[in-house]
């Protein structure tokens, strides 16, 4: 298959976030659960660790509740039950601003009409951070530092909405780390990429220090990216745990209902997919 | 079409935009000149200038002009300009901030039913209570009545589902329509004389403008004012999406609701001292950002000097069109900004 023959992703050495004040910070998600008010739990039972520095890929079928956890992570949703905890603390014991500090997240809202320049939009990386005299320098360096990292300096002056897909994600990633976060949440961040731009994205999350938690859908991808993987169907916990223990043909075949096949490639994993036999009265195969 | 810049820092920006802003500055300073002399009574530049030194500084030297005209220029114009000009300020402001902070540039305090909020708390004090509160009162029922539409408009939007854009606009809009409908029975309910003046005003205009009214606009738009310039970076945020600011830190709710009161703060005083005048928030922020872009650290100073040089304008208008009678000035700017709407619509179609 053409689609598979891509040259394995480099590891590249300048690993090294912006100013990179704080380092990358130890997550922590315990028994989690969360719904809206007065419905069904969207997603339970969630419960994951991460050391500083590690990367969590977070795949599932759609509807699975990826983004939901995601929400949780970056304290838009208050946990129904469990916590969160970033470097120790309950995200929710900080105050928005510190918790911000700590995480920063890529998501896929649309800016809006707001004919925001990329200057602006990485500039608005530093809205957590105190103003004052002293910090604006830092700030300024931050900003330049992420703008540099991805590559869109030179865009400064564009309209943000003006931009390609590809461009537009390298500005909010660019946001993210002006925030100068421990830990970087992301929604999809491959979504809408081409294939040059995807390797590039791999290769950007591989070198970044900090912890990294992205949802996925393809799990060729997860196993590029991340070293750990947490898999969710139907908003329950199937299993987390390290990339090659964890991604078992079993495993993809309960929470994904397709038949894999996995072959090591490098340090990574490819996946072959196809769709589990009829049995004789229609049914899809259960696998058990 | 791709304009390849040095990266640009915020100095290299706000350097960018003081130029223009200059010119703005220079604009609004020469409108209200040349609105000291016209009107009714026509008054030659030098006389206007000669009375206004002499009253700044006292020289002792002997007036050489009519003692009625040092009136009109002094006690008449002048406070008329300057209330024109602070009110145009304000409400060009809130528009800015009000868009920023609902995420939607429809957003406007006349569209969300805060003005009307504020004509009948006006209309509440002006007819039925009396000055119970010294010279305050009318402002402060006007911000109570704007802020309790602002807080009717923001729960309605919320029971029935997000705050998101359209939902806001409609539900303020038909808030406006129920709250109008109340203010015009406090109306039906007064003495006619009276009635018949708070009509006149509802139409809006600087015409019962002197010293003393000033104070108020000016405390409003100093502290309203002053509160969102502070969290300009906020409103940036909030502009990008709820999502995103949460991410930014902050606590969305509690900002907009913060935001949108002192909104209605400012809104109420501009509207008690000078009635319904729309489009100034409306459209003021949409020229402002079509020049300088999205950015309220420019946005917000911007908006607040070209409201207050269309209101001049517009004042200037009110007075010679049909001289030496006043045209409301609400009249002016809604058929000026129902004009320019068009244009936008056109435009944006066009694109």
């Amino acid at each position: 298959m053409p689609g598979w023959t891509r040259r394995p992703v480099t590891q590249t050495g300048s690993g090294v976030g912006p100013d990179d004040p704080g380092g990358a910070l130890g997550l922590e998600a315990s028994d989690l659960a969360w719904g809206p008010p007065g419905r069904p739990h969207l997603i339970s039972g969630v419960s994951f660790s991460l050391a500083p520095g590690e990367r969590l890929a977070i795949v599932g079928p759609n509807g699975a509740g990826k983004s939901t956890l995601l929400r949780c992570l970056y304290r838009l949703h208050r946990p129904v039950a469990g916590v969160v905890r970033v470097d120790g603390a309950d995200v929710w014991s900080l105050s928005p601003r510190l918790a911000a500090r700590r995480v920063a997240a890529v998501l896929q809202e649309a800016p809006g009409d707001f004919a925001f320049t990329v200057q602006e939009m990485v500039d608005a990386g530093r809205t957590p951070h105190a103003a004052g005299f002293s910090g604006r320098a830092a700030s300024a360096r931050a900003v330049e530092a992420a703008m540099r990292r991805m590559e869109v300096s030179h865009l400064a002056g564009r309209a943000f909405a003006t931009l390609s897909g590809g461009e537009k994600q390298r500005v909010l990633i660019a946001r993210a780390l002006a925030q100068q976060p421990g830990v970087l949440v992301l929604d999809e961040p491959t979504n809408h990429l081409d294939i040059r731009h995807r390797l590039e994205a791999v290769e950007l999350l591989r070198g970044l220090r900090m912890t990294i938690v992205t949802t996925l859908h393809d799990l060729d991808m997860a196993a590029d990216v991340a070293g750990k993987v947490l898999v969710l169907r139907a908003g329950r916990q199937m299993a987390f745990g390290p990339v090659s223990e964890t991604l078992r043909p079993a495993l993809i075949r309960s929470s994904f209902d397709v038949e894999a096949e996995i072959a090591p490639r490098g340090l990574s994993l490819r996946f072959d997919y196809r769709l589990p036999e009829r049995r004789a009265d229609g049914k899809m195969e259960s696998g058990e | 079409m791709a304009t390849i810049e040095p990266p640009a820092t915020a100095r290299a920006r706000r350097h960018r935009a003081l130029a223009p802003g200059l010119l703005v500055v220079a604009l609004l300073l020469g409108a209200m000149a040349g609105s000291l002399a016209v009107g009714s009574a026509r008054i030659p530049f030098a006389e206007v200038r000669d009375i206004i030194l002499s009253r700044i500084l006292p020289t002792g030297a002997a007036p050489y002009w009519k003692p009625g005209l040092e009136a009109i220029v002094w006690d008449l114009r002048l406070p008329r300009i300057l209330l024109a000009a602070l009110v145009g300020a304000g409400l060009g402001m809130v528009g800015a901030a009000m868009q920023s902070a609902t995420r939607n540039p429809l957003a406007d305090p006349y569209l969300l039913g805060v003005a009307a909020g504020a004509v009948f708390g006006a209309n509440l004090a002006i007819l039925h209570v009396g000055d119970i509160l010294g010279p305050a009162t009318t402002p402060l029922f006007a911000f109570a009545g704007a802020l309790g539409a602002t807080l009717i408009v923001l729960s309605i939007a919320r029971l029935t589902g997000s705050t998101t854009a359209d939902r806001l606009i409609l539900s303020g809009v038909a808030v406006s329509f129920v709250v109008t409908a109340c203010a015009n029975l406090l109306i039906l309910f007064a003495d006619q004389r009276s009635a018949a003046n708070v009509m006149f005003w509802t139409l809006g205009g600087f015409g019962a403008a002197d010293w003393g009214v000033l104070p108020a606009p000016a405390i409003a738009l100093a502290v309203g004012g002053g509160w969102f310039l502070l969290k300009r970076r906020d409103l940036n945020a909030l502009a990008m999406g709820d999502e995103t600011a949460t991410t930014l830190g902050i606590a969305v709710n509690r900002a907009r609701l913060l935001h949108m009161t002192a909104g209605a703060f400012i809104t109420g005083v501009m509207v008690s001292v000078s009635g319904m005048i729309g489009f100034v928030g409306l459209m003021t922020p949409h020229l402002v950002r079509m020049a300088v872009g999205g950015d309220n650290r420019v946005v917000l100073p911007a908006s607040a000097l070209v409201g207050a040089l269309f209101l001049v304008l517009a004042d200037i208008a009110s007075r010679t069109i049909i001289a030496p009678d006043d045209l409301p000035v609400g009249v002016v700017t809604g058929v000026i900004g129902g004009l320019f709407f068009v244009l936008v619509l056109r435009k944006r179609t066009g694109a």
